[in-house]
């Protein structure tokens, strides 16, 4: 906390406030998710200090989801998936002329899990991390093609084309100059390609511009008819009845924060219903119960701090959101992962530190937000579409003042595009990319080491366990999905 | 997703597979090189590529036919794509100012919006990205030939 307070902390506070309001606005406006709101600002920290860039992108979470809850209530759309449960019992609540009540409580609710979350992280990420800190190459390679085969079998609703996505994100990591002979490998003979495509380029194609060619074919979003609505916060009757239905929220979100390809969204939907059953008035679910708020909202808050644990202390990002988060640290020439908290132990409690401010300040925010964030949902769409896509091209030639650059990110939200319409899921890309450079040079520094030979992977007690375990996933998730579609 | 577009995605990644491994097998060994080769490692990516187009491929056979989703409007999309590449070419020649109102402006009424606020948006829109990114970040966006610039 006297770090917080210090010049490098109040820079850290301003940057935490800043993203949460960032991420509230973001999330309030229905179609733009946390991991876009955070992929617009991508471009934007390159030229930052790591700390308040890193404390900038992850506070854009945080607030995401709370910002989400606000047209989830009023107008029953939800600003973004994780407040879809938020829904069910807070659209019922404002319907009833109890709004504010429903938007207090999701914000304190959205506190609680917050916090709570990032009690977990401190806790969990560094033993984890030191247990990481034993992982031979051999080791580190079975990491990244578990985690590869996590997010491929759970991602999305086919291992085939979790797979396929993951493969495209392996063959765009290969692009550029090859780490060991310094031979250029599928550059096409471009100057420009010899360095190899950066990760943030295709995160903000796949995921904002992509997103702007399906939104401008959408009919115009709802208008958000707020009438004499004012925040409520609860009172302590309310918060002690709150209370079992915030923990269960808390549970559920740390253990689907943890597991990589969950997310907020299947926290909020299992806690929703976890809370519901285990309620003395289940009637009342659905009908406008202030449980039906705080349960889902406790739970995707709790994950925007537990989905960074696999991150920081293996770096394997779990999430949509979690990738972005590891983008922002590649761009400053950090690597997520046990050495983090080595090399750059400051980033890691920086982040704690942000991630505690940016809670704070949903807090604050929340109190005064509403009036603004119903403003800009109202905005005619048209001009929100051209403001943002103005934003990403601005952004993107920002980096490297190159409008390659820009040419790239546009295929690569023609690529989003395109998968989107097979249906295939993004994420496992994103890690194929990020994680592409791990798994080579680690696949290749072993076999050096082991003059070759390919029983390295098995005689590592560490690498043959996950390697184990990637190939048990990949069987049974084969398995089920032959068996569900013949 | 019907049927038809997994025996698509399919086809496609087969394809895929099949001249990235092309390539992978065509990259030269430098002396440099060690046992893997710089195109080792992108030659089992293309077999995980082609393996999983091979498995789509046989689900879809084994499937029956599946309800396909409302997709989005294409034409939406590419007219909306069109403008981004007209912007991306334009912009060494007008410069960044007149490009970014102009791309405002387009996209503002190709979503919709009608009137004097179209121009009144793309101007207010383009001052404020020039102000701020040309101005405060001091960011060197190309000034455009016609005006003497790069």
């Amino acid at each position: 906390m006297a770090g917080l307070l210090s010049g490098d902390g109040l820079v850290t506070i301003l940057f935490a406030t800043a993203g949460c309001l960032w991420g509230i606005l973001g999330g309030a406006l229905p179609g733009i998710s946390p991991s876009i709101a955070m992929a617009l600002l991508l471009p934007f920290t390159y030229g930052m200090e790591p700390i308040p860039a890193i404390v900038l992108l992850a506070s854009v979470y945080v607030g995401a989801e709370y910002g989400g809850s606000i047209p989830a209530i009023l107008i029953r759309t939800p600003g973004t998936n994780a407040s879809a449960a938020t829904t069910l019992d807070g659209y019922e609540m404002a319907r009833q002329g109890k709004g504010g009540e429903a938007l207090g409580i999701s914000l304190v609710s959205g506190l609680v899990g917050g916090l709570f979350g990032l009690v977990v992280l401190v806790l969990a990420t560094e033993p984890l991390a030191r247990l990481a800190l034993a992982f031979t190459p051999a080791a580190y390679f079975a990491l990244a093609v578990l985690g590869l085969s996590v997010i491929a079998s759970l991602s999305g609703k086919s291992l085939m084309k979790g797979l396929v996505a993951a493969a495209l994100g392996l063959m765009i990591a290969t692009v550029g100059t090859d780490p060991v002979s310094g031979v250029p490998r599928f550059t096409f003979e471009s100057a420009e390609l010899l360095g190899g495509i950066r990760p943030i380029l295709v995160m903000v194609g796949l995921f904002a511009v992509a997103e702007m060619l399906v939104q401008i074919g959408e009919p115009p979003w709802a208008k958000a008819e707020a009438g004499d609505t004012r925040l409520e916060l609860p009172g302590l009757a309310m918060m002690r009845r709150l209370l079992p239905a915030q923990a269960i929220g808390c549970g559920i979100g740390t253990f689907e924060g943890v597991t990589p390809g969950a997310g907020g969204t299947i926290a909020a939907f299992m806690a929703y219903n976890e809370a519901r059953r285990w309620s003395r008035n289940k009637d009342a679910f659905g009908k406008g119960a202030p449980e039906g708020v705080a349960a889902p909202e406790a739970a995707n808050n709790v994950v925007t701090a537990t989905a960074l644990v696999p991150l920081l202390s293996l770096g394997i990002p779990g999430s949509n959101s979690a990738a972005i988060l590891l983008g922002g640290f590649m761009v400053h020439g950090l690597t997520p992962g046990p050495l983090l908290f080595e090399r750059a132990p400051e980033v890691v409690w920086g982040l704690y530190g942000g991630l505690l401010a940016a809670n704070i300040a949903m807090l604050l925010l929340g109190l005064v937000i509403l009036t603004p964030a119903l403003w800009l949902v109202n905005r005619p769409k048209p001009y929100l579409l051209a403001a943002i896509l103005c934003l990403i091209v601005s952004g993107v030639f920002a980096i490297e003042q190159s409008l390659f650059d820009v040419a790239l990110v546009l295929g690569f939200g023609v690529l989003g595009y395109l998968l989107r319409l097979a249906e295939v899921p993004v994420l496992p890309l994103v890690l194929g990319v990020v994680l592409g450079f791990m798994l080579e040079s680690n696949y290749r520094r072993s076999l050096v080491i082991s003059g070759g030979d390919h029983a390295v992977f098995v005689e590592d007690p560490i690498a043959l366990t996950l390697l184990a375990l990637a190939a048990a996933l990949t069987a049974y998730s084969l398995w089920s999905e032959f068996r569900r579609k013949a | 997703m019907s049927r038809a577009a997994d025996l698509g995605l399919g086809l496609g990644a087969i394809a895929l597979a099949g001249g990235y491994g092309a390539m992978a097998a065509a990259i030269p060994k430098s002396l440099l090189s060690d046992a893997v080769g710089p195109g080792g490692v992108p030659l089992v990516i293309a077999g995980l590529m082609g393996l999983a187009g091979t498995g789509l491929l046989l689900r879809a056979t084994l499937a029956g036919r599946t309800d396909a989703r409302e997709p989005p409007d294409h034409v939406r999309a590419a007219g909306l794509l069109g403008l981004l590449v007209v912007y991306v070419a334009a912009i060494p020649h007008v410069g960044y100012p007149i490009a970014i109102g102009a791309l405002a402006a387009a996209v503002a009424w190709f979503a919709g919006a009608r009137g004097w606020s179209v121009a009144a948006f793309a101007v207010g829109l383009a001052l404020l990205f020039w102000g701020g990114f040309v101005l405060l970040l001091g960011i060197p966006f190309p000034a455009g030939r016609l005006f003497g610039g790069y």
